[in-house]
């Protein structure tokens, strides 16, 4: 029960974050938010553990005593906070992120005029310790040239190989489960399908293949939705510090072309003529890795910035960084529009 | 040759709160967990590798519904 003299805390891993007109908790233990009110969060965001609750609502001018009360309840009965006597052993959450690969995430397009060598990119991505590979294959390529190069990843620290291609290809259920068979870190996804469905294709595995009736295109934009934000410790701190979508993300096009996302509009070099290593030191290219949520218009009024990964290009416009392609929350209405304009 | 006599092992008194039959149904219990299925799930998993998960997407250009 609630006592005055007590302090309220949040646990560490539960995290206040304040939008324009909504804010919310992200509980990074759990893979969950709250959403708040803006007062709720002023309120959360007090010096808790230096006042007491009692101190609390005399900083509130007493006005808020009865939600303050009801809140302090409802955010303790849900695993959010406590009560405590004596708030001093209890720290906040660092704020420092690292990593040790030098590269996290990496897309990789393909299609039938590519003329660069994949297996070598493969290999170049292995030794800078990717961790998620995701290859785009555009059109009626050889899948026997793509599935041979990706044998020199076999043995590799890739964590998560997706693989996505047309359903034009045509590709038979055996051809399917034996590639799932031979890369057992490989997740298919077969798009411009009939239908969206999930096969399985072994008895007794949980591994599917994935088929959407959307189309992947050169410029795909990506899609924001409240089911696709990802609410995790590493997410968490990784958006605090970086641009959580281009941090550490190498991005090889079609043409081989080196960039910091297949579909943005800068080449930093071509994997014909230059290292992915070389090209990742450069100054020029690191510069998208820094520019985080919390630096970029309206990104930074919005309560998802630190789950909502995006890849989007940010250019600086009178001082101010904008992404290229926003999103529809308008994080000034609490909304989330069918165009893009805010 | 005359062997040492062992010290007795050290006894856990058991609890005289917890009545015989918890006891019993405990070390039972303990004993009827099927570990073998249970290796052979996790090998399944992370003996190749296949840590499936992490910690972001990649992109997210697909969203079925």
């Amino acid at each position: 029960m609630m006592n005055n003299e007590d302090h309220f805390l949040l646990f560490s891993t539960c995290i206040p974050v304040k939008g324009h007109e909504s804010s919310l908790i992200m509980d990074l233990d759990k893979s969950e938010y709250l959403e708040i009110p803006n007062e709720l969060y002023d309120i959360l965001t007090s010096d808790h553990f230096t006042h007491n609750i009692k101190k609390i609502k005399s900083l509130f001018n007493n006005d808020y005593d009865e939600g303050i009360n009801q809140y302090f309840q409802f955010l303790v009965d849900n695993h959010y906070g406590f009560y405590t006597s004596n708030p001093s052993p209890f720290q906040k959450l660092p704020l420092h992120f690292d990593s040790p690969h030098k590269i996290i995430s990496s897309v990789v397009a393909i299609n039938k005029e590519s003329k660069y060598d994949l297996t070598n990119v493969f290999q170049q991505l292995d030794k800078l310790d990717c961790q998620l590979l995701q290859i785009r294959i555009y059109d009626h390529i050889e899948m026997g040239e793509v599935i041979e190069a990706l044998k020199v990843l076999k043995k590799s620290s890739i964590r998560i190989i997706e693989l996505y291609f047309p359903a034009f290809l045509k590709l038979s259920d055996e051809v399917l489960k034996k590639i799932i068979v031979d890369f057992p870190r490989i997740l298919i996804t077969v798009y411009g399908a009939q239908e969206s469905k999930k096969n399985s294709v072994l008895k007794n595995s949980s591994r599917v293949i994935r088929y959407t009736d959307q189309q992947l295109l050169y410029d795909s934009k990506e899609v924001y939705s409240t089911d696709l934000f990802t609410v995790s410790h590493e997410m968490y701190l990784e958006a605090v510090n970086y641009n959580a979508g281009l941090h550490r993300k190498v991005c090889i096009d079609h043409e081989g072309n080196i960039k910091n996302y297949v579909s943005h509009n800068t080449i930093f070099g071509n994997v014909k003529d230059n290292l992915i290593a070389e090209i990742i030191q450069k100054e020029e290219f690191k510069e998208k890795y820094y520019l985080k949520n919390d630096i970029i218009e309206k990104c930074k009024d919005c309560q998802f910035r630190y789950m909502c990964l995006s890849n989007s290009d940010v250019e600086k416009k009178d001082e101010n960084y904008h992404k290229i392609d926003t999103c529809t929350y308008n994080p000034y209405k609490n909304t989330w529009d069918q165009s893009n304009t805010i | 040759m005359k062997t040492k006599n062992k010290k007795p092992q050290v006894s856990i008194p058991e609890n005289e709160a917890i009545s015989f039959d918890l006891h019993y149904i405990t070390s039972v219990q303990k004993k009827e967990i099927p570990r073998e299925d249970f290796k052979v799930e996790m090998n399944r998993y992370y003996g190749k590798g296949m840590i499936m998960d992490f910690y972001k997407n990649n992109s997210n250009i697909f969203h079925d519904e």
